[in-house]
């Protein structure tokens, strides 16, 4: 049996959009577009009564259906769609899965190094509790790396401004942390410096000079605040305050996460980066931070100890 | 083979949906589609196949830049 029912839609704004949901009702039998609003937002459809939920789920996947949420119900409808591996967020469910396995890697990379070459000295055992720090900040940071390629190719310039200078600001700051902690203010800052201004850039490189330049600036003030705030913070519990950063830091890359599904829409792109690429890349950061730490030059006042 | 088609009169993501159907119905493989480069890759194994995606697209009232 037969009925006909409105539809809120949006995103309609065209013949060519006209055409894909006519074609796409096509496909169902019995199915007909009675009208299409664009300025009331509605679809007006007759169909069976079976075919509704599929109808909405083809319209949801072409980013017709106007499902209103607030945006807390949004976040989570979001986040289900990635964990479960929903239709349409399989690209942002293979980078969630490819940042924890990179992860893990890391963590066991950190854990051979340590039982290898890293020196068991008194400056190795007082500096171990934020070392577990390090493959965490990378594998996020390559998490979001890998989200922005896939997606950069549908940003606006806004977008892609503020998504370099999130993911730039993030990198630069944690790694000047952790380096500032370790090896003091100058090294903290050049670390800090060097990776997040190199991260901005690389993602702001075809955005032109003014994001550029915003990028840059984002990797300079982040990467010597990373460092400074750890070398203030040397006797009142860095330690502590370098957890709740990092796992600051982790919300505000998962936002920015967010940000771009809810700006550019899921993954749509052909440029995956491949789970070895991401590794390769990590473990080469993650060694040379933990050649910098053991073994690059450091001030007289660390957490590893003062002389 | 992957090649990329330039395109003219793409402007939103329908534009994007309607010419991967158009094409992939015409037994080509897409790759990607971009309204905002005016592109869409295409994974086709000779010429032959090429100019049948570009006919697809054509049909749907684009042109080929």
């Amino acid at each position: 049996m037969t009925h006909t029912l409105q539809i809120p839609i949006r995103n309609v704004s065209c013949e060519a959009c006209t055409i894909v949901i006519g074609r796409m009702l096509n496909k169902f039998p019995r199915a007909r577009v009675e009208s299409i609003s664009p300025d009331a937002r509605t679809l007006t459809i007759t169909c069976e009564e079976k075919d509704v939920s599929a109808i909405k789920d083809k319209l949801r996947e072409y980013n017709y259906l106007n499902e209103e949420r607030s945006a807390k119900e949004h976040v989570w409808f979001v986040l289900e769609r990635i964990i479960g591996n929903k239709k349409g967020f399989e690209g942002e469910h293979t980078i969630l899965t490819q940042t924890l396995g990179v992860m893990a890697i890391l963590v066991a990379v950190l854990g051979a190094l340590y039982y290898t070459i890293i020196p068991a000295t008194p400056y190795t055992e007082r500096i171990l509790p934020i070392l577990a720090l390090v493959p965490i900040g990378i594998a996020l940071n390559a998490g979001a790396l890998a989200h922005i390629k896939q997606v950069r190719a549908h940003f606006t310039c806004s977008n892609g401004m503020m998504a370099g200078m999130i993911i730039g600001m993030i990198a630069g700051f944690l790694a000047g942390a952790i380096a500032g902690a370790t090896n003091g203010m100058f090294v903290g800052s050049l670390v800090g410096m060097v990776i997040g201004m190199g991260v901005s850039a690389w993602v702001l490189r075809t955005n032109g000079i003014m994001s550029v330049l915003e990028g840059l600036m984002a990797g300079l003030m982040s990467g010597t605040m990373g460092a400074m705030l750890s070398v203030m913070m040397l006797l009142d519990h860095l330690v502590e305050f370098l957890y709740i950063l990092f796992g600051v830091g982790a919300l505000i890359l998962a936002g920015m996460s967010y940000f771009m599904i809810k700006e550019v829409g899921p993954i749509q792109s052909e440029k995956k980066v491949s789970f070895a690429t991401m590794t390769m890349v990590s473990i080469l950061v993650l060694v040379a931070i933990i050649a910098v730490i053991f073994w690059g030059p450091k001030s007289s006042f660390t957490l590893g100890g003062f002389s | 083979m992957k090649k990329t088609i330039k395109t003219k009169g793409m402007h939103c993501p329908s534009c994007e949906i309607l010419l991967r159907e158009a094409i992939e119905e015409a037994g080509i493989n897409v790759i990607s589609a971009n309204h905002a480069k005016n592109e869409i890759v295409v994974d086709v194994k000779d010429e032959s196949a090429l100019s049948t995606a570009k006919k697809a697209i054509e049909k749907e009232g684009y042109k080929i830049a």
